[in-house]
């Protein structure tokens, strides 16, 4: 119990701001049952991301963030049209970081959310959030702010009908483990709704670096992050629990003028490099070989340059009695034979 | 938190430099897969000319 509030205090390097931030809030932390255990931290724990480095970005990306972006917007806006196709109304929603300002901004009462927590690593995030609150219109929705990270949820078992999650869970060390802990937060019959890039994401971007750094200076070092593929997506959905999987796939081409813009781009969405293993150094002659090889290599007629973002929408319900489940094995009462003698035999 | 100008600079370095950039893409474009250290050294030495004209200007 004192683990939890002693992490949250390491993760945000400024315990009184988040203390602030939780009790202005009016939602207070029940110390006990908590989606993670305090003890294991760290022990086998793969880390391919530099949180602290992420959370940086984030930070910048709240000032950098532009009002209305055409990526961030579409996949927000596809993500909460999937509510509207529940009969079911979420009173209790819990918006995990990434786009959730987008999220907020496009929510128009869907759902029926009465209480929206919204969570981030980002202190200057949540602030921005916190602060375009009044001019999201009035839609009678208790909104909360806590800065956590997606890994360590602060959340009591089984207390969300609904998680959201837009473009947040590819930074995660532990994919499958914040899904988890999603999980255990929602109540039986809650939904999860995410959408994380996948692994056709920038792959222009990805070519031209390592083809740049190879010529340039005869060895690579990672610049784009290795990110989900899609036939993983069901796999991650079903190990961590939910049922009623569903993955579908989009991929958005967006056109820029230079490769340079590109970079600005994912620098106002907090997308740049966090890797642990990154270099450090980016020579100016590298990045110029890189744009230069991206304009020869992927450049449209008009002279713009695309690039690809595969968007992975996954959804999952917390099981339910009322769920409907798949047969047990040898409970069928009618053979195909008998199907297939009653409609003709052939096509 | 002032953004920095890098990328501004380098675009315009490569507005600037286009057909320099162009040369030394299309070289390396040529020869993909096989790519080796310094195989367009030439053409590379063109856009950095380019380039390091471009910052004395600037400075």
């Amino acid at each position: 119990m004192r683990g939890f509030l002693f992490r949250l205090r390491r993760i945000n390097g400024s315990a009184s701001a988040s203390s602030r931030l939780l009790r202005s809030s009016g939602t207070t932390l029940p110390k006990d049952r908590f989606c993670f255990s305090t003890d294991s931290e760290g022990s086998s724990r793969v880390k391919i991301f530099d949180r602290d480095l992420k959370r940086k970005h984030r930070d910048r990306a709240a000032w950098l963030m532009r009002p209305q972006d055409s990526l961030t917007d579409t996949v927000a806006e596809n993500l909460l049209d999937r509510l509207e196709d529940c009969k079911k109304t979420f009173p209790t929603a819990l918006c995990l970081g990434g786009s959730l300002a987008a999220v907020r901004r496009l929510l128009r009462g869907r759902g029926a959310i009465e209480k929206l927590i919204m969570m981030d690593t980002s202190y200057d995030m949540i602030k921005l959030c916190k602060e375009s609150e009044p001019k999201m219109g009035n839609e009678n929705i208790e909104t909360s702010f806590v800065v956590a990270d997606e890994e360590f949820l602060p959340i009591q078992e089984s207390s969300l009908d609904l998680v959201i999650s837009c473009l947040g869970l590819h930074w995660t060390n532990d994919l499958p483990g914040a899904m988890i802990q999603c999980k255990l937060g929602l109540k039986p019959d809650g939904l999860f709704l995410a959408a994380i890039l996948g692994g056709e994401t920038l792959k222009e971007l990805r070519i031209a670096c390592t083809i740049a750094q190879m010529e340039r200076e005869g060895g690579i070092s990672p610049r784009v992050s290795p990110l989900a593929q899609v036939r993983d997506a069901g796999n991650l959905l079903t190990r961590a629990g939910f049922s009623l999987p569903g993955v579908d796939v989009d991929e958005y081409t967006v056109r820029y003028k230079s490769a340079f813009e590109l970079i600005e781009h994912l620098r106002a969405m907090g997308e740049t490099n966090a890797l642990l293993q990154r270099s450090a150094i980016l020579k100016r002659e590298t990045a110029l070989a890189t744009a230069a090889i991206y304009e020869s290599m992927f450049a449209a007629e008009d002279g713009t340059i695309p690039a690809t973002f595969q968007v992975i929408y996954m959804t999952g319900w917390k099981e339910h009695a009322s769920q409907p489940k798949a047969k047990r094995r040898g409970s069928a009462t009618i053979s195909f034979k008998d199907i297939r003698e009653q409609f003709g035999s052939g096509d | 938190m002032k953004e920095k100008k890098t990328t501004s600079l380098l675009n315009r370095i490569l507005v600037n430099c286009a057909a320099e950039a162009k040369q030394y893409g299309s070289c390396v474009a040529s020869k993909v897969p096989e790519i080796e250290r310094d195989m367009c050294l030439k053409e590379f030495l063109g856009l950095k000319n380019c380039m390091q004209q471009m910052l004395q200007r600037k400075a």
